[in-house]
C-alpha cells in the first residue's frame, strides 16, 4: 500500500499531539494550597511572599545586573507588569496563582514560582 | 562549487534570514518562551530534499550562516547559543530521519526537526539558567512544534514541486 507510511505517521503525530496537550493541561491545572510566591534571581531565592496574606495589591521593583522587573502582588496571584527586557514574555505570561507554570524572564534570569505554603510538595516544579 | 551554486546558496541564506526576521518582528502567537513557527527551517528542508547536486553540507552551510547572521539581528548572545544548539540537533535528526522517511514523508521529517530543535533549546536553557522548571515548557513547545513542523514541511514540499527545477540544474 502506497499511503501506509502517511497514514501511520498521521496517526502517530496526532496521538503525540493529544498526549502533549494532556500533559500541558495537567501542568496548568496543578493544585496548590496556600499559594506562596518564590522569586528567584540567578537561581537564588531572593524573596518569598505568602499570597494568601495579601490584603491590598502592591507592586515593587526587582533590579538585577541584567535589568529591572516590576512585580505586582494581588490576593492569591502575582505577575510581572513591567520589564525592560526585549521580549516581554514575562509580562505576557500574565498573573499566576497556581499551576506548575512559573513566570520566567530569561534575559534577567528572574523566575517566580508558586509553591504550596508550609509543606511544599513540588517535586515537579524543581 | 560553481558560481551558480554559490549564488543560490547566498540567495537561500537571504531567504532564510528574511523569514527569520519577519517572524521575529511579529508578536508571539502564544505567550510562551520560544514558541514560534520556525519558518526559516523551510530553507534547510528545501536544500536537504532537493537531491541531485545538493548535499547535506550545503544545507549545513546555509543553516550556520543563517544562525550566525540572525544572532546579529537579535543581538542577544544567549539566543545565539540556544539557536546553535537547537539548530545543530535539529539538522542532525532531520539528516538521520530523511533516510527513514524519504521525500514522500518530508513533513514528518520536518516535525522531527522541530522536536529536536525545541529539546535542544530547552536543554541548553536548563543548563545555562540552572532551572529545571524550564522543562515544564517542553509540552507546549513540542505541541506547537508539530504545528510549525507540519506547516514548514508542506511549504517545503510545495517549493520543491513548483520551483525545484530552478535549483536542480546546476552547471
Amino acid at each position: 500500500m502506497k499511503n501506509k507510511g502517511a497514514v501511520i505517521s498521521t496517526i502517530v503525530i496526532a496521538s503525540v499531539a493529544v498526549i502533549l496537550a494532556l500533559i500541558w493541561a495537567l501542568i496548568l491545572s496543578a493544585r496548590v494550597v496556600n499559594p506562596t510566591a518564590k522569586i528567584y534571581q540567578d537561581g537564588k531565592l531572593i524573596k518569598t511572599i505568602d499570597l494568601t496574606a495579601v490584603a491590598e495589591p502592591y507592586s515593587f521593583e526587582i533590579t538585577g545586573e541584567h535589568g529591572a522587573n516590576t512585580i505586582e502582588v494581588r490576593k492569591g496571584e502575582i505577575g510581572i507588569i513591567a520589564a525592560d527586557c526585549p521580549d516581554k514574555v514575562c509580562i505576557n505570561t500574565g498573573f499566576i496563582g497556581g499551576g506548575a507554570i512559573p513566570i520566567i524572564c530569561l534575559p534577567h534570569r528572574l523566575e517566580i514560582r508558586i509553591e504550596s505554603g508550609e509543606e511544599a510538595l513540588d517535586g515537579v516544579a524543581r | 562549487m560553481n558560481t551558480k551554486k554559490l549564488v543560490l546558496l547566498g540567495v537561500l541564506t537571504g531567504i532564510a534570514l528574511i523569514l527569520f526576521t519577519v517572524e521575529n518582528a511579529l508578536p508571539p502567537i502564544v505567550p510562551i518562551v520560544g514558541v514560534k513557527l520556525g519558518l526559516a527551517n523551510t530553507v534547510t528542508l528545501l536544500i536537504l530534499f532537493l537531491g541531485k547536486d545538493w548535499r547535506a553540507s550545503d544545507a549545513a552551510l546555509v543553516l550556520s550562516a543563517r544562525i550566525l547572521l540572525s544572532a546579529l539581528i537579535v543581538g542577544q548572545p544567549m539566543t545565539l547559543l540556544f539557536s546553535a544548539v537547537g539548530g545543530t540537533l535539529s539538522f542532525l535528526s532531520m539528516l538521520l530521519f530523511k533516510r527513514v522517511f524519504r521525500e514522500r514523508l518530508l513533513p514528518v521529517v520536518s516535525v522531527i526537526g522541530a522536536f529536536a530543535h525545541n529539546i535542544g533549546q530547552i536543554a541548553a536553557a536548563v543548563i545555562v539558567y540552572q532551572s529545571l522548571s524550564l522543562l515544564l515548557y517542553l509540552p507546549p513547545l513540542l505541541l506547537f512544534g508539530i504545528v510549525g513542523g507540519l506547516l514548514n514541511g508542506f511549504i517545503a514540499v510545495l517549493c520543491i514541486r513548483l520551483q525545484g527545477k530552478i535549483f536542480r540544474k546546476i552547471g
